[in-house]
Order: structure tokens, then C-alpha cells, then sequence
């Protein structure tokens, strides 16, 4: 029989120091949920991803918990799924759920190759994970809670998905209830949910379909708490695109002038950097914008094409003008194996990069991600990538395995040779 | 991609395969000299990279004022290419990380101190690179530098074979990347067997290798390595 009181551990394995904000926000609403007000106890614990899966769960062991929520990326996924398996044998009664973009889009495939998972929690999580907590803490079954797939009697079982949260005002703030402190270099602030463009290999325009804003209100709350935080002098925004609307950009430089004045930066925010001109960069810096990140992820026009996404030359040689003139660094990004892409597009990519002289490069592989375009289209397009996480591209219709590896190389020097500098 | 500007110091090379014949007597520049042509090859629009190059910088009577001009000139990446044995001795390595240094070409002959020592003729070369290797990437890291290190082989019938065990070699020293220096007329069959298996071990020990002086016409499989992320522009020399 469980005590009254639900022992609840919420765990990530991040990037170095990083901080997971989406367990922020689901503790934050599940703490604030009347009906589990006396219900659940809540602990985070954010661990690096290379910690050994044996110490996680001795770290969580030593908590004794009901149930443990893992928030789940493409790159720590394997290390989640061993940490489950180890902890299903010291803590055979424990409820274990996974949330996040890894394990949302192909939940039953998860439970089923992950027999210590209990759950998934699809999509966003904040409600769902609340309402699944009361189902247990009442001893009714998670499978029926909107927006879970779960155990029921052997089977696996999903129930109908779960409406967007229409206000997002209805989250409370990870920062401003305590529920994540902010810290410098790794806070994240969001204003937004969804994505205006619907680039094949990333899930953020799919997944979350149209545009919902926090309130200014809340954003500026946000804000001044993260701002004045003891130790803070740099965060960034987790929005895909900072620039989302010259409306919008002049607000949040309004917002962040005066903070900039006493030395606060913001660190690689991502922008259209097509959108980005003499003005639009002057408010970038007048706002303490220290890097930002962008494309073009190709200049191939059939990779382009392929992953919905649009480059104009010009305008993007402008944009990286106009930030380097104000003194902000752009780190530019190519992604190697994008379907369409031959090699000599990709080397005509880093060509194009390392001629702008943005600040930094960066040079990733392709990672064809459960819920995106290019998961769903794999076939179509011919891209051959690895089942398990992160699901790396394999080959390609146009780049066989070798020619891949030699491509990843040549970024990875060329990376390192432009980073040399006095 | 990056363009890279090469300066002489003078006439010779830093490390010349012994067998091919007698390396080529040195003589250097006047330091007044090669600053001139540092004004110059600015002056033509600077590279992203400079690489003082020719016969051993290191023995180079003046060769901190030349690296300090260089960069107060607002090279970027001021770089040297080297036998790599000078970097071992005291503080050579961290003297001139901290006079601006930002990479470093090693050339290497051979994948072993017997192969290296015997083609260049210099008895301990082949230790004391990777001895001079090491301590300038120590010496970097100790400065908190942003540093890239490159390997260098000049191939000729002599250095073909070892070709591969000096990347691997160069790879377990840290090499960003490794450029495989051909003569033009370097074209068998046997040849690009030989330079692609090096570019093979660099692969795999995620090293990229270039392939300069002969077309990707003759290199098969391999085409891809006649692209290097450093590329000449220019240059005074």
C-alpha cells in the first residue's frame, strides 16, 4: 500500500552545468496544483549526462521515491533508459515515466523495447504529469489520463492526446515559484511555445503547431527575478526565434536595457538573422546581446527545399554584417547529411561559413528526431540513420557512410582551426 | 575555406627528406625584411591564417620581433611551421604562445623515431617533436589560448609508406588536421593506395587530412581529402 504522501523525484541528465527547464515548469504546475496540495513531495535532481547510470541510481535509491520523472533528449536517452533498468531492480515497486521530445512522438515503441518504463508522457507535460500523479495517488490508472501512454493489465495503452494549454499565463513560473533557481550562463527564459517555421529536422514547429505567448507581464517578471539573481551576469532566451516580430524585439530591448546597463548579457539567442539589419542589430546589442545562433544549416537548394527551410545569400551576408558591427558574436551552423545535400553542397556550406568570419562555426551531424519531418519522411527521402538515440544519419541517397564520416571530420578540423585565434 | 597566407623566412625548409638528396642549404631573411612582407601580405587584405614558413623559424635570429609585428598587425592566427624540435627546449613553446602563436605546422617524415630520425637525417627529432608538440599544447592550455595544431608530410617515395603511420602518429598528438604534401608528379595507383590509407587512419582517429599537389583525378575514393580547410591566398614569399 503507498504512503499518503507521493515521493516524487524529477531527474535530468543535462550538458555540463545546465539546468533542465522543462522539469522546472512541470514541478512548478504539479506544485501548485490544488489537488495535489499534501498528495506529492517534490525533489529535482540535475545530474550531467555521462554520469554512470549506477550512481544515478544510487542517488535515487537513497531518496526512496513513488514515482521518478526523467525529462528525455535525444542525447542522453540511452544513459535515461540505462539508469530505468538498473532502477527496476533496486526499486522494483517504483513508478518510473519519461516526458520530453525523445520519447513523446514514439511513446508504445519506447515502452515496449523499455520494460522498466512505466509511462510516457506525450507532448507537453505540465497538466499531463499533474493528472497522472492523482491518478496514482487515487489508484487509478495513468493509461487514462489525456496525453499518457502507460501499463494497463499487460497491454500498452494510449490515451487520446492532450489539447495544447491555450494560456500559458496558467504555468506557473519555474523561477518565480522557486521551483528552479536561476544560475548564471544556464538560465532560460521562454516567451513563447511553437515555431512560425517548419524546418524538416526539428520538431519545435511540428510538435507545438501554432504560436502562444506568455504574457508581457510574466516575461518581465521573469525577467527581473532571473536579472537580479545572486550571481547572474548572463542568460538567454529558449525561443526559436528572438526576433519573431520587429514589435516584439523592440519590447524585449526595451526590457532588457536597463539590465544590460549594469552588465547583464544574453547568450546565444537564436535569430533570423535575415531579418536582422543595422537597426535590428544596434537593438540586439542595446538589449546585451552578447552571441547569437543561426544558419543556414545548408546552402544546398535541394536540401533546402527538403527541410522547408528558406537562404537568402544576401540577406544572410547582411545580418552578419550588421551583428558584427555591433560587436556580437554569430555562431553559424551547418548541419552535415541533410537529405539533398551532395558533398560538395557541403563543403560549399562550410566554404560560405567560414568566409563571413561570423565568430564561431558549428558543425553538427544530422539526427533524424522522432516527431520531426524527416523521421516521418525518411524513406522518402532516403535517409538511413541509426533506430537507437540520437538517431544519427547513417547515409544518405546522395552521401554514402564514408564520405559522411570524412564530411563530419573536415568540420570537426575546420571548426577547430577557426576557433584558433588571438 | 579559411584562407592561410604563407611568408618566408628565407630560403630552405624546416625538414627535407635526407634520401631525395642533401636538404637545401638555409639562409634567412633580415628580420626588417620579412616585416616588409608581413605589410605587404596585410596590406593585400590578411588571410584568416598566416603561416611563417620556409626553413626553420626557430633558428631565426629575430624570430619574436617577427611573430610580435605579426601580430600587432592584427593577423588573426599567426602560425609557424616547424620541425617541431625547438618547441621541447625551456620555454620556447610557452614564450611564444604568449607572444601570440595560434597554430602550429609540425612536419614529420616518418610514423617513428627510427623512419623520422633516419629520413631527416637528425638523430632524437622524432622524440623531441612530439616532446615540442606537447608542451606547446600544454603551454596553450595553460594560457587558456584558443590553439590548433597541423601536421605536415612531405611525400616522396621515401615517406609514401609511412604516410599512414604519421597520421596515426600526428593523430594521437592532437593534429586538428594533416596536410599530405605530394610532389605533381605523384600519380600511380599505388601511390593513392597509400595516401588514402592515410586519410583512412585520420578518419577514424577524427583527423582531417588534405591531399595537396596532385588532382582528385588520382585519388579515387579519397576525392574528397583534395579539399583542406586551410587554403593558400596570397602570400609573400
Amino acid at each position: 500500500m503507498r504512503a499518503p504522501i507521493l515521493k516524487v523525484a524529477l531527474v535530468a541528465l543535462n550538458i555540463g552545468e545546465h539546468r533542465s527547464l522543462a522539469l522546472g515548469y512541470v514541478r512548478a504546475y504539479a506544485q501548485s496544483e490544488p489537488s495535489l496540495a499534501g498528495v506529492a513531495g517534490f525533489v529535482t535532481l540535475d545530474l550531467e549526462a555521462e554520469t554512470d547510470p549506477w550512481w544515478v541510481t544510487y542517488r535515487l535509491s537513497r531518496m526512496e521515491p513513488d514515482v521518478i520523472g526523467f525529462s528525455v533528449m535525444c542525447w542522453n536517452a540511452r544513459a535515461v533508459y540505462d539508469a530505468c533498468r538498473f532502477l527496476r531492480l533496486v526499486l522494483p515497486d517504483v513508478y518510473i515515466v519519461l516526458g520530453g521530445p525523445e520519447v513523446g512522438p514514439i511513446a508504445e515503441e519506447v515502452l515496449d523495447e523499455n520494460p522498466a518504463v512505466d509511462a510516457v508522457v506525450r507532448g507537453e507535460g505540465e497538466e499531463a504529469f499533474a493528472e497522472l500523479l492523482l491518478a496514482l495517488s487515487k489508484g487509478r490508472s495513468p493509461g487514462r489520463v489525456e496525453g499518457v501512454t502507460a501499463r494497463r493489465d499487460g497491454k500498452i495503452v494510449s490515451a487520446p492526446d492532450r489539447a495544447l494549454i491555450p494560456d500559458l499565463d496558467a504555468l506557473p513560473s519555474p523561477y518565480l515559484s522557486g521551483a528552479l533557481e536561476p544560475l548564471d550562463g544556464v538560465a532560460y527564459i521562454e516567451t513563447y511555445r511553437g515555431c512560425p517555421q517548419r524546418c524538416g529536422y526539428c520538431y519545435e514547429g511540428k510538435g507545438f503547431g501554432r504560436i502562444r505567448s506568455f504574457s508581457q507581464e510574466r516575461v518581465e517578471a521573469e525577467v527581473a527575478a532571473v536579472a537580479s539573481a545572486p550571481g547572474v551576469r548572463t542568460f538567454t532566451f529558449i525561443d526559436p526565434i528572438f526576433n519573431l516580430t520587429r514589435e516584439r524585439l523592440e519590447w524585449l530591448t526595451a526590457l532588457m536595457e536597463p539590465h544590460a546597463r549594469r552588465g547583464i548579457g544574453l547568450h546565444t539567442i537564436e535569430v533570423d538573422i535575415e531579418r536582422v539589419g543595422a537597426e535590428e542589430a544596434a537593438m540586439l546589442r542595446r538589449a546585451g546581446v552578447i552571441s547569437v545562433e543561426t544558419g543556414p544549416q545548408s546552402t544546398g537548394t535541394a536540401a533546402l527545399e527538403a527541410c522547408r527551410r528558406r537562404f537568402d545569400r544576401e540577406r544572410f551576408v547582411s545580418g552578419v554584417e550588421a551583428l558584427k558591427a555591433e560587436g556580437i558574436a554569430v555562431e553559424c551552423d551547418l548541419i552535415v547529411g541533410l537529405p539533398g545535400d551532395r558533398p560538395d553542397d557541403v563543403i560549399s556550406g562550410m566554404d560560405f561559413i567560414a568566409g563571413l568570419d561570423p565568430g564561431r562555426l558549428q558543425m553538427s551531424t544530422l539526427h533524424v528526431l522522432p516527431g520531426t519531418d524527416l523521421w516521418d519522411r525518411a524513406e522518402e527521402f532516403g535517409l538511413v540513420y541509426n533506430p537507437a538515440p540520437p538517431h544519427e544519419i547513417t547515409l544518405t541517397r546522395e552521401i554514402g557512410f564514408p564520405d559522411l564520416r570524412r564530411l563530419e571530420v573536415m568540420g570537426k578540423a575546420l571548426m577547430e582551426h577557426y576557433r584558433a585565434r588571438a | 575555406m579559411l584562407g592561410m597566407q604563407h611568408v618566408s623566412l628565407g630560403n630552405g625548409v624546416a625538414v627535407a627528406c635526407r634520401r631525395c638528396g642533401r636538404p637545401t642549404e638555409t639562409s634567412y631573411l633580415a628580420a626588417a625584411a620579412v616585416k616588409d612582407d608581413l605589410d605587404r601580405a596585410h596590406a593585400a587584405g590578411p588571410a584568416p591564417t598566416l603561416l611563417l614558413c620556409g626553413p626553420e623559424p626557430f633558428d631565426h635570429p629575430d624570430l619574436h620581433g617577427i611573430v610580435t609585428h605579426a601580430v600587432r598587425s592584427g593577423f588573426p592566427r599567426v602560425g609557424l611551421r616547424t620541425s617541431g624540435v625547438a618547441l621541447a627546449q625551456g620555454g620556447t613553446a610557452s614564450e611564444y604562445i604568449s607572444a601570440g602563436v595560434r597554430f602550429v605546422e609540425v612536419e614529420m617524415l616518418g610514423g617513428s623515431n627510427g623512419s623520422h630520425d633516419e629520413l631527416s637525417g637528425l638523430a632524437g627529432s622524432f622524440d623531441a617533436a612530439l616532446a615540442g608538440i606537447a608542451k606547446v599544447r600544454a603551454a596553450a592550455e595553460a594560457e587558456g589560448v584558443r590553439f590548433a595544431l597541423r601536421g605536415r608530410v612531405p611525400i616522396c617515395r621515401h615517406t609514401l609508406q609511412e604516410s599512414p603511420g604519421i597520421v596515426a602518429v600526428l593523430a594521437k598528438a592532437g593534429m586538428s588536421s594533416v596536410e599530405l604534401a605530394c610532389p605533381p608528379n605523384m600519380v600511380s595507383a599505388a601511390a593513392s593506395e597509400w595516401l588514402c590509407a592515410a586519410c583512412d587512419t585520420g578518419t577514424v582517429n577524427g583527423v582531417w587530412v588534405a591531399i595537396s599537389g596532385i588532382g582528385p583525378e588520382s585519388l579515387g575514393p579519397c576525392v574528397l581529402h583534395a579539399n583542406d580547410v586551410l587554403q593558400p591566398q596570397g602570400g609573400v614569399s
